[in-house]
């Protein structure tokens, strides 16, 4: 309802004016429906019409002399009555068709007011149903012309994306094709790069062999020089160690020693005590007895011989 | 056999120098000796013609000889005898593989007196390990030298030396009918004995005070034996029990504040302990079999004794306080007078090993036993107060003599001979002037 008020707000006025009309019609026009009505004459009712136009007052003619002046004064009366109930009656008449006149006037009038209400009423329904017409037309041309936009575009994409996935075949195909050389081109460089590699692994190989098995000989050799002086050490150490009384199994000490390059003792140091001061210092004067202790010949081995350690761990009680 | 796995072997079996863990040389054998050690004769400053009255080199290498410890050098070996640091060349003690070398010099100090310098060496490092410069005289140049023994010896070993200890013993002179007794106190080496009490009947069982100033002991007035107790160094003495029957064995706690002794007041000997100060006395030990010889261990807590409860003497323990008495050794059908070493571990006593009567040393934690002795009649073993050494009487010939062992047993000697029969020694603790 409201929503229709205000869209149309012009009819919707003009349809209310109509009807606000038609409603004062019924009302106030209800006369015009009944027949008319012998009106009582009233003071009130004349003296209104009364104003409006006065009948032409008649001028009595001059009276005949005395006898028969009674009669005529008789007669005059009488004709004088006559002619204003002849008056009052055609003074009636004439209000009554005025009336009617009025009346009638009255009733077009409305009637041409309705008639003419009621074609504003239609002339704006018209010019709203003209006015909506307008807009759906206007809205229907929109859609189309939206559908066409969007199906131009759609088109567009569609060929866009043809045309990419053109290029990215043709892309694809060329890389493929460079892979394919650069790929062909590796191989044939890792091949010759193979062959290099495998000759100089060959070569490095036979080369390593050669020198495993001659470090495998010094090795050996060293093992056994390295063993024969080690026995030897022990030999002298031992023979020149005292153990002090009572000082037997269970106690261990380590001394570092550092010796010159032909055996000679530079440093004895207890690097382990073994909580027994007797014990420990025995076990330095032992090195310090075998003074100069054995050497290798190898130079190699000397270094080795140069720094280490002995454990004096007596095992007979 | 792919090459990684080749080198892998390869280097196992031969591992280059750089992987090698550092050489390592193990030393099992070796000779269990006397260390050796040169103690140059210290050289006289003074008129040549008045020498000192004692050889101090002589009596330090003796002492150190004594212990088992050292092998000193005897002096006619000895390639050349310096006096100065100046004077050594450690090339000639390295080729007769001498470890130590002392050297020393006497000087006149005024009348009667001296003044002893010595210095102690290792030879194979060629450093001074010590030096001392003392002033005395002629009474105490032998105390001297043994404190010079002592100075060595704890320098060397790390466990200080008892040299300059002394020893308390009895000896018996005279004949049956004429017998006469004295209590002595000599030198650790025998030497220098002083009588300080004399008798015709008998003196038993000396025990040194814990301080080293007073000796307990029991002796007999018309056959009737008693404990007392003197002063070492003014002979004062007073009697401390002379009860009825048996007092004997007397022996001070270690804080010289109780005597424990055997009594036989009550019946049987039993052991009791007195309290010094107040005279008052606690029987320890109740039992109908003779309880006897108590010693207290160095804490204080328990005592040993000899105990025949079990059919044959043998040595028992009980709390100082009184309580359980538990049974201490079980080998051989005799072992008796026990005393404690100083470390508490060890108990030396009196074991029979056949017909003999030999000294033994029981390691109480591990309850071993090693005898140490082969005499025939070993008796009274006491140990040094640094438990080095254990001095006892042994047989020689017909009469007893002072000898000493070191724990070990490796040393045995006989020290300086009395005459006359020298029974009951006993060590002296540190002197705690």
């Amino acid at each position: 309802m409201w929503e229709l008020i205000r869209r149309y707000p012009v009819g919707f006025a003009l349809a209310l004016g109509l009807h606000l009309v038609i409603v004062a019609l019924m009302v106030f026009g209800l006369d015009w429906l009944h027949p008319p009505q012998p009106v009582t004459p009233k003071g009130a009712v004349v003296q209104a019409r009364l104003v409006e136009t006065p009948p032409p007052r008649k001028i009595a003619p001059p009276q005949p002399p005395e006898r028969t002046r009674a009669e005529a004064e008789r007669k005059r009366l009488e004709a004088e009555r006559k002619k204003r109930l002849e008056a009052e009656k055609k003074r009636k008449a004439e209000a009554e068709k005025r009336r009617r006149e009025a009346e009638r006037r009255r009733k077009a009038e409305a009637e041409k007011k309705r008639l003419e209400a009621e074609s504003a009423a239609r002339r704006q329904a018209e010019r709203e149903a003209a006015a909506k017409r307008a807009e759906l037309e206007r809205k229907k041309r929109l859609e189309e012309k939206k559908r066409r936009e969007a199906e131009a575009r759609r088109k567009a994409e569609e060929a866009e994306r043809k045309r990419a996935e053109a290029e990215r075949k043709r892309f694809e195909a060329e890389r493929k094709k460079r892979l394919e050389a650069e790929k062909k081109r590796k191989a044939e460089a890792e091949k010759r790069r193979r062959e290099a590699e495998r000759r100089r692994k060959a070569e490095a190989e036979k080369k390593r062999r050669e020198a495993e098995s001659a470090a495998r000989r010094q090795a050996e050799q060293d093992a056994r020089e390295r063993d024969r002086i080690t026995a030897a050490i022990k030999r002298k150490v031992e023979g020149a160690w005292i153990r002090p009384p009572g000082s037997g199994r269970g106690l261990e000490a380590q001394v570092r020693v550092r010796l010159a390059r032909n055996g000679s003792v530079l440093l004895v140091q207890v690097i382990k005590s073994s909580g027994n001061l007797a014990f420990d210092r025995s076990v330095e004067a032992a090195v310090y007895k075998a003074d100069p202790l054995p050497m290798p010949e190898s130079p190699r081995l000397i270094e080795e011989f140069r720094d280490f350690t002995f454990i004096f761990r007596p095992s007979n009680p | 056999m792919t090459p990684l796995l080749r080198l892998l072997l390869f280097l196992l079996l031969f591992p280059p120098l750089w992987a090698r863990a550092e050489l390592v040389i193990e030393i099992t054998e070796g000779v269990e000796g006397a260390l050796p050690i040169a103690v140059v004769p210290f050289r006289w400053e003074g008129d040549p013609t008045r020498p000192p009255p004692q050889s101090v080199a002589e009596i330090v290498a003796a002492d150190l000889h004594r212990s088992g410890y050292f092998k000193p050098l005897p002096p006619v070996e000895m390639p050349a005898r310096p006096a100065t640091t100046a004077e050594v060349d450690f090339r000639d003690w390295r080729a007769l593989k001498q470890d130590h070398l002392v050297i020393g010099r006497i000087e006149p100090n005024g009348p009667g007196g001296y003044r002893v310098t010595f210095k102690l060496f290792d030879v194979y490092k060629g450093e001074q390990l010590m030096g001392y410069a003392f002033t005395t005289t002629a009474a105490d140049l032998r105390h001297l030298a043994h404190h010079i023994a002592d100075l060595v010896y704890e320098t060397l070993t790390g466990t200080p030396g008892a040299f300059a200890t002394r020893i308390a013993y009895v000896v018996s002179e005279g004949t049956l009918t004429q017998p006469k007794l004295s209590l002595r106190v000599a030198d650790s080496d025998g030497h220098n004995a002083q009588v300080i009490l004399t008798s015709d009947e008998p003196i038993l069982s000396p025990a040194w005070s814990p301080d080293g100033k007073k000796l307990a002991y029991v002796a007999f007035e018309n056959g009737r034996p008693a404990i007392w107790i003197q002063e070492v160094f003014t002979g004062k003495r007073r009697k401390i029990a002379s009860f009825k029957g048996i007092n004997g064995a007397p022996a001070f706690s270690p804080d010289g504040r109780y005597l424990a002794m055997t009594l036989s007041k009550d019946g049987n000997p039993d052991i009791y302990v007195m309290d010094l100060a107040r005279g008052t006395l606690r029987r320890l030990v109740r039992h109908w079999a003779i309880d006897t010889e108590p010693a207290w261990s160095p804490d204080g807590r328990h005592l040993v004794f000899t105990s025949d409860r079990g059919g044959s003497p043998q040595i028992y323990r009980i709390p100082a306080a009184g309580g359980e008495v538990e049974r201490i050794t079980f080998e051989n059908s005799y072992n008796a007078r026990a005393s404690y070493a100083p470390d508490g571990k060890r108990l030396t006593f009196i074991t029979r090993v056949g017909r003999d009567f030999r000294i033994a040393v029981m390691d109480l934690a591990r309850g071993s036993m090693t005898v140490l002795t082969d005499g025939t009649l070993d008796e009274s073993p006491s140990f040094a107060p640094n438990g080095s050494m254990i001095i006892y009487a042994t047989r020689y010939g017909d009469r007893g003599v002072l000898a000493a062992v070191s724990t070990d047993g490796r040393v045995r000697q006989r020290l300086a001979l009395e005459k006359g029969d020298v029974r009951d020694p006993v060590w002296s603790p540190y002197y705690q002037p």
